[in-house]
């Protein structure tokens, strides 16, 4: 035990250099995922017309999924809890790095701003580059995946929550632009009605129709249509979830009818629905 | 590199003492930037949550300070700032400003800001045919938009 633990302890130079070769990971990987958020305008602007309440709450939501997330697929070492937490902070200090020093590379950070901008700038950003900072770590690299990581990571709660991470993934960088309220309007109420069903459709096709690797298992004699209950509805449902919950964080519900709101989550719902589908799929 | 040879440590490890012995193999490094990462958060919501609490209520509030002014190529040159110390942000802000010279001819000119953020500041340059500094110059934030 002596010899082992002088092996796996905190100043081991082998773990000390892994975990070093795992955040050079992590920074390619939050890279990867903010660059098309880094890189848009209305992002930009979203920390200044935001209210701070609303801000503040698109920090710290996302963080139990993020939690939820690197217990998923941190199957190397994200045995218990506390591993869970530390995973999910460093994913946060690689986030925020970067987003800072990208932002600041790019003009786009400014000492004209003050501090409240400033940080407000970086923490737009922090979600897709934390997920992209875990993900890298945990995947990329090292593909094996044994039965029990394939166990422990099935379950009704789980995919759920992937489906959450997904849907925010694909719909936070095109949630602030033009595009998703001009599209709304554009429609007419019947379209908008076809389109949430074409939506549900592609959803359903995407995991189950196509025999893609890491669809999720069904087990033998289980009739199809039951899987479009148990998983593309409420899967549609938590990327509309999803989608409202990110509009309202923009303010692209306030001072808006109804049937506009509605239109407008149908709209991004659409690219949150394959990011729910997908996610089982990349993680 | 070898990932065969890792998976097989892999195995090896996973046992009953699983726990204890993930948490012996974290590594020094990793608590570090995990305890910059945990600052950092903090951090961000101490300073979001202060400016939720200390009130983004009132309006934007917007003052114009001139910062100098020159004879350039195009015309005469007022460089300013727009600085607003109010606690929401103005958008599409128009700084105008008007010279009144001497012989009572008014002159104006004026300059827009997309965003401008509480406790943040804009430059702008507004340009006039004659000297500003003859006249009696007024600068200030004609209108704005806000969202609250």
């Amino acid at each position: 035990m002596s010899v082992g633990a002088s092996e796996r302890g905190a100043l081991s130079l082998a773990a000390n250099r892994a975990f070093l070769g795992g955040l050079t990971r992590a920074f390619g990987g939050a890279i990867v995922f903010s660059l098309p958020i880094l890189l848009t305008n209305e992002t930009w602007q979203l920390a200044v017309t935001m209210g701070p309440v609303r801000l503040a709450l698109f920090v710290a939501a996302p963080m139990p999924l993020l939690y939820g997330l690197a217990r998923l697929v941190g199957f190397e070492r994200t045995r218990s809890a506390l591993e869970g937490v530390l995973d999910v902070l460093v994913a946060v200090a690689v986030a925020v790095a970067t987003a800072a020093s990208a932002l600041y590379l790019l003009g786009v950070l400014r000492p004209e701003d003050g501090l409240v901008r400033t940080v407000g700038t970086v923490a737009i950003h922090v979600f897709p580059a934390c997920l992209g900072a875990l993900l890298a770590r945990s995947e990329l690299g090292q593909r094996s995946r044994s039965e029990s990581d394939r166990q422990s990571r099935s379950g009704v709660f789980a995919e759920l929550q992937l489906m959450a991470i997904g849907a925010l993934f694909l719909s936070l960088p095109v949630a602030p632009t033009e595009e998703i309220q001009e599209i709304a309007l554009r429609l007419a109420p019947e379209r908008t009605i076809l389109l949430a069903l074409a939506t549900v459709g592609v959803m359903h096709a995407f995991v189950y129709g196509a025999d893609f690797a890491g669809a999720p298992e069904v087990p033998e004699g289980t009739p199809r249509w039951t899987l479009f209950v148990r998983f593309t509805l409420p899967g549609y449902a938590i990327a509309a979830l999803v989608s409202a919950y990110v509009l309202w964080s923009f303010e692209r519900l306030d001072a808006t009818s109804p049937g506009e709101c509605a239109a407008q989550i149908v709209v991004l719902t659409v690219p949150a629905a394959i990011g729910a589908a997908a996610a089982r799929l990349i993680v | 590199m070898s990932s065969k040879g890792r998976g097989g440590r892999r195995d090896e490890r996973r046992g009953e003492d699983d726990e204890q012995s993930a948490r012996e193999g974290t590594p020094l490094a990793e608590w570090v930037i995990g305890a910059i990462g945990a600052l950092l958060f903090v951090a961000m919501m101490i300073v979001l949550g202060h400016d939720a609490i200390a009130g983004r209520d009132d309006p934007a509030d917007v003052v114009i300070e001139v910062r100098s002014i020159d004879r350039g190529e195009g015309g005469w040159r007022v460089r300013a700032r727009a600085r607003n110390v109010g606690g929401t942000t103005a958008e599409t802000l128009v700084v105008r400003g008007t010279l009144r010279g001497p012989d009572g001819d008014e002159e104006q000119s004026s300059a827009q800001i997309d965003y401008l953020p509480p406790r943040s500041w804009r430059a702008v340059v507004l340009v006039f045919d004659r000297d500003p500094r003859a006249g009696d110059l007024d600068l200030r934030a004609s209108g704005y938009r806000t969202s609250r």
